[in-house]
């Protein structure tokens, strides 16, 4: 048999044909495959994006919201209930300075956009120092630390006071901008903290819950912000004997609060002393490329010679520093 | 005009201008549920066998029996020659950036416009 004729035989001719469609197929297949999988793999990433997207919603609504609103929305409705208990807290209570007469002589529009900026950011700060806001009452605001999550009281603390310095801070810079807006009294702020236990959960009726902290020791932190001065953060020794030296404060009163059967002594946080700091100088430090001092106050009636001389010691570290930057 | 509800999508078919419009997202659980979406698509290219437009653009979603389904038409036209497939996409849903790009891959022929 001639072996090349064999290649132009009929039957040969229709297997080749019948090959060339399955080669067709077969790349069409693949086509096919490759389309679905990359139809897949965009749906897979643009799934695990929203999945992300989500959680990051999901732990900021977990700031703004109260836990029983939080515990809804994530499908887990058996927890929203009325339930309570008692934890030690840190609470934190904040109140604008003069800000009824700011109310009265203040454009609604302005104050309202002043205002929101104002609580905006306060809140802000709040949030990433880790507490729950409570509430905001007109211009006060509520805060606690400890619940729903607990960690330690001293870190409690802790958080709170830095938020405090930070929101005095930033406080400070709302103030100018206050001011540039046409309000004339700008915006002092009145602080105040104390730590103790409270009855924290939910309460109201079925249909309405409010997430918050009821007893004895909130109206103390009230009571402690309400006797601040404008831009002062106020502490009570429960608080105060959380922090660490880190913390700089000084002793102001003792007062007594209708309720409370022992006298609260009131201690006024002026700033945190930031590790790198070497200096333990209650009212300065000194740090390698600057320092930082808070507001000395020296009355002589009430104060101590002793006050005197470390407030002396403290303005010399002072000018020695002013005079080792110049050179 | 026809139409075909498939889950929370429709299909309309318009044969005055040889026209499906997919509408919604087009979630069916399985091939076997796409069956019905499979029998209007062919009819409508057996009712416009020149030209037939897929117009995608508000086409939110797709699953992956879904694309299989319009692959697997795309494919059918090819093997037939007609009829000649033109797909509306819209970019700013971002299954449509991709997948739909590989209809022309599985037949040359496929004309996509934005």
């Amino acid at each position: 048999m001639d072996l090349e004729n064999q290649h132009t035989d009929p039957p040969y001719e229709s297997w080749e044909k019948e090959l060339q469609s399955y080669k067709e197929e077969i790349q069409d297949l693949k086509m096919l495959y490759k389309t679905i999988a990359e139809h897949n793999s965009t749906i897979e990433n643009e799934l695990e994006l929203k999945n992300e997207e989500i959680t990051n919603l999901i732990q900021q609504l977990r700031k703004y919201l109260s836990p029983q609103l939080y515990d809804l929305i994530v499908g887990r409705p058996e927890k929203a209930s009325l339930q309570y208990q008692r934890k030690f807290l840190t609470i934190f209570f904040s109140d604008i300075v003069g800000f009824t007469e700011i109310s009265n002589e203040t454009d609604p529009e302005i104050l309202s956009s002043a205002l929101n900026d104002y609580l905006n950011d306060m809140a802000q700060i709040a949030m990433r120092y880790g507490g729950t806001i409570d509430k905001f009452i007109g211009d006060a605001i509520m805060i606690f630390f400890g619940d729903p999550e607990y960690q330690d009281d001293r870190i409690h603390a802790r958080d709170c006071c830095r938020m405090a310095l930070e929101m005095r801070h930033t406080v400070k810079r709302i103030d100018q901008h206050w001011v540039q807006k046409g309000i004339s009294q700008g915006l002092k702020v009145r602080m105040g903290i104390h730590s103790g236990y409270c009855t924290v959960g939910n309460f109201g009726s079925k249909n309405r819950m409010d997430y918050t902290i009821i007893g004895g020791n909130v109206n103390i932190a009230s009571r402690l912000e309400s006797l601040a001065d404008p831009n002062a953060i106020v502490l009570s020794s429960v608080t105060k004997n959380l922090l660490n030296e880190d913390y700089i404060s000084h002793f102001k009163h003792s007062i007594q609060i209708k309720g409370i059967h022992h006298p609260v002594e009131v201690h006024e946080l002026l700033a945190y002393k930031p590790s790198e700091m070497t200096d333990n100088d209650p009212l300065v430090a000194i740090k390698n490329d600057g320092f930082v001092i808070d507001r000395i106050e020296y009355d002589q009636s009430i104060h101590s010679p002793e006050k005197l001389q470390s407030i002396e010691a403290a303005l010399l570290k002072i000018l020695a520093q002013i005079e080792s930057l110049r050179t | 005009m026809k139409k075909l509800t498939a889950g929370e999508s429709t299909i309309t078919y318009e044969e005055s201008n040889a026209l499906l419009v997919f509408d919604g997202s087009m979630r069916l659980a399985n091939m076997q549920e796409y069956d019905v979406v499979a029998e209007f698509l062919r009819e409508a290219s057996e009712l416009s066998p020149t030209d037939l437009t897929l117009d995608l653009r508000s086409l939110r979603f797709l699953n992956s029996s879904g694309i299989t389904t319009l692959s697997l038409f795309i494919l059918a036209c090819k093997k037939n020659g007609n009829p000649k497939i033109t797909v509306l996409k819209n970019d700013q849903i971002s299954w449509q950036q991709k997948s739909i790009t590989n209809f022309k891959k599985l037949w040359d022929d496929v004309e996509i416009k934005d």
